[in-house]
């Protein structure tokens, strides 16, 4: 009987591969047993979205497989999905209420928690206004559960102090997409890649960080001779292994280096100048404000980033630059970034940079051709920045400066004429100085790890968890005990994945819609359930209006209704992707205004995005493939000129190594989820520091010898591992590592980008020396 | 030398904040029955360096626990990892089949356990 069972798994896994490599879906008859049911889900990891069947029996999850259906990621899911069904497991799950008492930990029901957080949050808000309290939420979580929170706080409470992790990850990407477009989201997508004939990966371990979308331009690689991959990392990371050229700059000077390409581009006349006459505009920021010039203006602002001036400030050879110029101008150029743009105080700059190449040499709104920002997060985008959950933006493109739209979603919310208020809130740097200050009083932190996360680390653990009177209150929902609950004064256990069913928006515009199929352990809850039974407990003590959420949304269904509502007649209309359809669909990309809209591949293309056929930016002049910006001023995208500025902590004599952080292909963020399986935790047992050993022996540095890493801000002690990855004078380390000596965020620093506020993880000074 | 956090019931603290749990509970003891198995089978799509096809399935089948078929392919192969836990199946996957020499990459395809 074993043997038949094992046999039939053997057939199954074998027809699985067969499947995904054929493009196929598998034959019902082959794989499916009475014993297992499959669902669709998605993966939960990063914004590549990968579409996975979760095999359930006896209400259990005994088997994952990739969806060869799924019309992206064609089947392919990497290890790290492989382990999420243990992930949901594992023995230490969060799994009732607890409370701080007498600065230890004690089990509490969840009406005692409940009623303990209602009443901290009410007087806060009644004591100190509404500012008092605040609200950091994810990139994980739902988009219902963060466009409900966004509801609660702006639109309920009164604040804009509700920011969440992508402000560290994606708010450069987002700076970028809307100071050049108008408004934010690839314009492009993942169909793209089977296009394209040059791929641009710029400050991106797309191998490690996005290995399904690693394969693709890998597999596309393969099958076509004349296609190429141009590399921009100072670090070597596995994506090298394919560049056909790669440029390392010294970190934080590449913008110099993208100049230079452009510089290299309009001097051999390789740009597209019908395309510039028709699309584009010039801006350079003087005196504060943009002033627009023209091409010929801009033409001479590149003339002091000749390539050879750019080897001068970046370490670049000249001829690299050259090269990398004239292919990504021959393309189709589809151009892959993440977080050795975004990560970065020049990061508005850096993403304008990039759009700028495109928009000069026309490559964009054609397949295989666009600038396209990867997300490390599975709803950075969909979750996070479409709702409008950080502290300058509401849902679906709006602003909270502009009254048109505080009134627009004050109406869509029934909220009080007045409420959302027109000033932005505290950026996330800023909201944990002001806990630090004891003005924000309460802070409800929603599926996130700031207490490992944040730059220059200590004193926003002391702001979180530091007994000092008037300490503010802190709650804290998630699935695992982290560095974050432990400075907790209530933790909430929240149900994970597949425990809850919601909305995952990825990295191209498209929605997945994931199903609750376990039981959540012990009184684990969804978090929606929780954020509504919180809005219930605020209007119940007065301090916001009565019947606010309760009266109107009482399950995650109603708030996606409000939610697709929220969408209509903005650039994100999805009003057609109802629930009925996203169950049964995989994934719809936005826009899609009706119900029997399929999608949008590419947007701004007549023929293509929907929303230029009707509402607001409707345009009947266009003929088919024809581009319109609409949502940027004049109709026009703008071609930014900004100096090439380096980092905010330049190396010295004190300290003269640059240090860098990221991630490797086992480990996600902070570990909290990763480090639960233990084969992922043996892949990386302990902290690492990569050191080049042209360094490593300047210092008298071996391999495994501890290394004190310091900085202005703290040190860290980690091992040393001697390898050629970085280049001279820069360290490496991945930041998923929690035990207090490798708490690298100790080290990094705050400094943050003027526009998007997201802060400088990529960059800062420090000094090294053998522990 | 700051000193190392403990752990305790699950909860991290560290000693500089001075804070600490009462959580007595070994939540180990806790364990799933679903994620204890005793039986780990995975498809694996490779994609191998097409002219080492025959010698990459050669050594994968000389490894025990694995076996590979045929896609009918250039340049990719199937290999099944069968394996007493997730544990020595991932450890089958990393340290053996992608140290292979002529594999560049190996896609979890499909797990299965009981
Ligand atoms: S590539 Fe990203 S989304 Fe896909 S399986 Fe891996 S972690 Fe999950």
């Amino acid at each position: 009987m074993a043997m038949n069972r094992r046999d039939f798994l053997r057939t199954s896994a074998m027809a699985a591969v067969a499947s995904v490599a054929e493009g196929k879906a598998l034959a019902s008859s082959t794989l499916e047993s009475s014993e297992v049911t499959w669902h669709k889900s998605v993966c939960r990891f990063c914004g590549t979205g990968c579409g996975v069947m979760l095999g359930i029996r006896d209400k259990k999850l005994v088997a994952l497989r990739g969806d060869p259906k799924h019309p992206t990621t064609k089947g392919l899911v990497c290890a790290k999905s492989l382990f999420l069904p243990k992930i949901v497991h594992a023995p230490d799950r969060l799994k009732h209420p607890m409370i701080r008492k007498n600065g230890k930990f004690v089990q509490a029901s969840w009406d005692e928690a409940m009623k303990l957080i209602g009443d901290r949050f009410a007087d806060s808000i009644r004591k100190h206004g509404p500012d008092s309290v605040a609200y950091y939420g994810s990139g994980q979580a739902l988009s219902e559960e963060s466009y409900l929170a966004n509801r609660i706080f702006k639109g309920g409470i009164g604040t804009n102090n509700v920011e969440g992790n992508p402000r560290l990850c994606m708010a450069s990407a987002v700076g970028g997409y809307v100071s050049t477009f108008g408004k934010d989201e690839p314009m492009g997508c993942y169909d793209d890649i089977d296009h394209a004939k040059v791929f641009f990966l710029v400050g991106s371990n797309t191998a490690e960080c996005h290995p399904v979308i690693f394969d693709q331009i890998l597999a596309r690689k393969e099958a076509h001779n004349d296609v190429l991959v141009i590399v921009c990392d100072p670090r070597k990371s596995p994506v090298t292994s394919i560049a056909d050229i790669h440029l390392d700059p010294v970190p934080g000077y590449d913008l110099a280096v993208f100049h230079a390409m452009a510089h290299v581009i309009v001097k051999e006349k390789k740009y597209d100048a019908d395309f510039i006459a028709k699309q584009c505009q010039f801006k350079i920021v003087e005196n504060g404000r943009p002033k627009k010039v023209d091409f010929e203006g801009y033409v001479k602002f590149l003339d002091q980033y000749s390539p050879e001036q750019a080897e001068l400030i970046s370490g670049v050879p000249a001829q690299k630059i050259v090269e990398a110029a004239r292919l990504f101008a021959n393309g189709p150029t589809m151009t892959f970034w993440t977080m050795g743009l975004n990560q970065r105080t020049r990061g508005v700059w850096a993403n304008n940079l990039m759009h700028n190449l495109h928009l000069i040499t026309g490559q964009i709104g054609k397949p295989g051709m666009t600038p396209f920002s990867l997300t490390g997060q599975p709803n950075a985008c969909g979750g996070v920045r479409d709702t409008g959950s950080l502290c300058h933006i509401l849902p679906y493109g709006r602003s909270v400066k502009k009254a048109k739209h505080r009134a627009e979603m004050e109406k869509i919310w029934g909220a009080k004429p007045g409420t959302i208020k027109p000033k932005p809130g505290k950026n996330t740097i800023e909201m944990f100085r002001a806990l630090g200050r004891n003005e924000i009083k309460a802070m409800l932190i929603l599926t996130t790890n700031p207490g490992q996360s944040l730059p220059n680390l200590t004193p926003y653990r002391d702001a979180m968890g530091k007994a000092r009177p008037g300490k503010p209150f802190i709650v804290v929902l998630d699935i695992f005990p982290t560095r974050t609950t432990e400075l907790a004064d209530v933790i909430l256990p929240a149900a994970m994945w597949s425990e809850k069913l919601g909305v995952f928006g990825m990295s191209e515009r498209r929605y997945q819609y994931q199903p609750a199929l376990v039981t959540p352990p012990g009184e684990a809850r969804p978090d929606l359930e929780i954020l509504l039974d919180f809005a219930g407990l605020l209007e119940e003590r007065g301090v916001i209006p009565k019947g606010y959420v309760s009266s109107k949304l009482k399950t995650c269904d109603d708030v996606w209704n409000e939610m697709r509502h929220a969408s209509k007649n903005t650039a994100y209309d999805f009003m057609g992707m109802t629930r009925d359809r996203l169950k049964k669909e995989r994934g719809i990309r936005w826009p899609a205004p009706t119900i029997d809209h399929p999608g949008t591949a590419r947007r701004f293309v007549k023929g293509e995005d929907p929303i230029l056929d009707h509402g607001p930016y409707a345009d009947d002049s266009l003929n088919e493939g024809d581009i319109k910006f609409y949502a940027a001023k004049d109709y026009r995208a703008t071609v930014w000129l900004r100096p090439a500025l380096g980092p905010a902590e330049p190396v010295d004599k004190e300290y003269p190594y640059i240090l860098s952080t990221g991630r490797v292909l086992e480990h996600w963020h902070t570990g909290t989820m990763t480090m639960r399986a233990p084969e992922l935790k043996r892949a990386y047992p302990e902290a690492y520091i990569e050191i080049n050993p042209v360094d490593a022996k300047k210092l008298g540095l071996r391999n495994r010898d501890m290394v004190r890493i310091t900085s202005r801000r703290g040190e860290a002690l980690i091992k040393a591992r001697i390898t050629g990855m970085p280049r001279v004078g820069m360290v490496f380390v991945p930041w998923c590592w929690e035990d207090t000596n490798s708490l690298i965020n100790r080290v990094t620093i705050d400094a943050y980008d003027p526009g998007s506020k997201q802060p400088e993880f990529k960059i800062c000074a420090v000094k090294l020396a053998k522990a | 030398m700051q000193a190392q956090p403990k752990t305790e019931g699950g909860i991290l603290f560290e000693e500089r904040v001075g804070q600490e749990t009462s959580s007595r509970r070994d939540p180990r003891k806790d364990v799933d029955a679903s994620t204890k198995p005793s039986y780990v089978v995975v498809g694996v799509l490779c994609r191998v360096f097409p002219p080492l096809m025959g010698e990459v399935c050669e050594c994968i089948d000389s490894l025990p626990g694995m076996e590979s078929f045929s896609l009918g392919e250039r340049g990719r192969v199937g290999v099944l990892i069968e394996a007493g836990s997730f544990d020595q199946a991932h450890q089958r996957l990393q340290e053996e089949l992608l140290q292979v020499e002529g594999v560049q990459a190996a896609w979890p395809i499909s797990t299965q356990w009981e």
